[in-house]
């Protein structure tokens, strides 16, 4: 079934991203760390626009619940500001940091939806359960770590994957409705595709 | 090299005609370069290809409620140095002793589930810096953390975003482990700030249990822990 278009032909005829972009290089990433790292609530706040959006899908998706994933969402936020001083931009890009975190709390959070016994025989069916919450958990922030990668690249590039992948567009397609050529379309697709190889592979080896 | 470019998109894409599809792996076979290189990306679009909707349009966000601490501008707040014995507002409890079966179950087997993803961070003066995170009965915003002193028979605990104390009520801060032992630590108020510094000394070392626990208690004369608790995190980094 095909899906609905996304509502994105306004900003894409100059290739922009419709959500904040976190293609911003390292050193401003550290900057913004360190500005963390002093209790600058500005840069809390920064953070939060440049993050804040993605965390939240993922937690909504993980919890299943809006109102437990806003809950959540301001404990990451709140473990943000008051861990800044353990964030090595080096290591890792903000926004993976951010959703580090989120995959912690939602773990918790789902776990802690597990009944409690009340029968001690029935506490090794919790641990199961408590288990298996984590591995569903952990399968969905891989499969969202994906999109803390999109977020690092060049608007171009990551506006045109949107196209692709989540508009279902063809190469072509995105060319005639861009008006940019086809060969900049699969030229900046390549790019793309083998930036985020490069930066899975970098987190991997991290 | 640019057309190459240009071809291996298209093929991973599924965009290639057959004919050019079937001379695109002919190529494949004989170009090990070229195989890498395509072999490389087929898990990206994979991955792509796998990415949930909603990942690709996530709704909007609350508004970031600003940590109690970050409200007033860039505070430049000093670390904590370690304070010494008793130094707040801290009255000592006796441990509870009895009546605790069900709360031990209740609270200990589902400690052993609630905290384990929980991480601390190194302090740069000392001891771990431990992460108290807000539970069930907790507000919104709570949080706290632990300083232990370098040779863990102290600790300094800083809390935030706590509901003001009443007549009738008070904070208990507890060790707790799996198997549902508990040692109450110390009583302590907390004012219309909502925030709290204690300074205690630890008649154990931490790590023979495995979380600190903060609980709301009912000042009836019952020493057992309430069960309402609103902080808890792991005594160990």
């Amino acid at each position: 079934m095909q899906r609905p278009r996304p509502p994105i032909a306004p900003r894409c005829a100059k290739m922009g991203w419709p959500m904040a972009v976190d293609a911003t290089p390292s050193r401003e990433q550290g900057r913004l760390a360190a500005r963390l790292r002093e209790r600058d609530p500005d840069a809390l706040r920064e953070v939060y626009e440049r993050c804040g959006r993605v965390s939240f899908g993922f937690l909504v998706k993980a919890l299943g619940d809006r109102g437990a994933a806003e809950d959540v969402q301001q404990q990451v936020f709140l473990e943000v500001w008051r861990r800044a001083p353990a964030y090595d931009p080096e290591r890792g890009s903000l926004l993976t940091w951010v959703m580090t975190i989120a995959r912690s709390r939602a773990i918790d959070h789902a776990r802690r939806r597990v009944p409690e016994p009340l029968d001690p025989d029935a506490a090794a069916s919790a641990a199961e359960s408590g288990s298996q919450v984590e591995s569903e958990v952990e399968a969905l922030a891989e499969r969202w770590r994906m999109r803390a990668l999109l977020e690092q690249l060049p608007e171009a590039e990551a506006a045109l994957l949107r196209l692709r992948f989540y508009g279902e567009l063809t190469q072509s397609e995105i060319a005639a409705r861009e008006d940019i050529p086809l060969g900049t379309v699969k030229t900046r697709m390549f790019n793309g595709l083998r930036r985020l190889r490069e930066m899975i592979d970098a987190e991997d080896e991290g | 090299m640019s057309e190459t470019r240009d071809q291996i998109s298209s093929y991973l894409l599924g965009e290639l005609e057959p004919a050019e599809a079937s001379a695109f792996e002919r190529r494949l076979g004989e170009d090990p370069a070229l195989r890498a290189e395509v072999d490389g990306l087929r898990p990206v679009v994979a991955r792509l290809e796998q990415l949930p909707e909603e990942a690709w349009a996530p709704p909007e966000p609350p508004p970031l409620q600003m940590p109690a601490d970050a409200v007033e501008g860039p505070a430049a707040k000093p670390r904590r140095a370690w304070r010494g014995w008793l130094s707040g507002a801290l009255t000592l409890r006796p441990a509870a002793a009895g009546g605790l079966a069900a709360l031990l179950l209740a609270i200990g087997v589902a400690t052993g589930l609630l905290i384990g993803g929980g991480e601390s961070v190194g302090s740069q003066d000392g001891g771990p810096d431990l992460v108290l995170n807000r539970i069930d009965d907790g507000p919104a915003g709570a949080h706290g953390d632990v300083l232990l002193g370098g040779d863990e028979q102290h600790a300094s605990v800083e809390l935030a975003g706590l509901d003001p104390t009443g007549s009738d009520n008070f904070y208990e801060l507890w060790l707790l482990d799996d198997d549902g032992r508990m040692i109450a630590l110390g009583s302590f108020r907390v004012g219309d700030d909502g925030q709290a510094e204690v300074d205690l000394p630890l008649p154990v070392e931490p790590s023979r249990y495995r979380y600190f626990d903060v609980s709301l208690q009912q000042d009836n004369g019952d020493p057992a822990h309430s069960g309402v608790s609103v902080l808890r995190g792991p005594t160990s980094s």
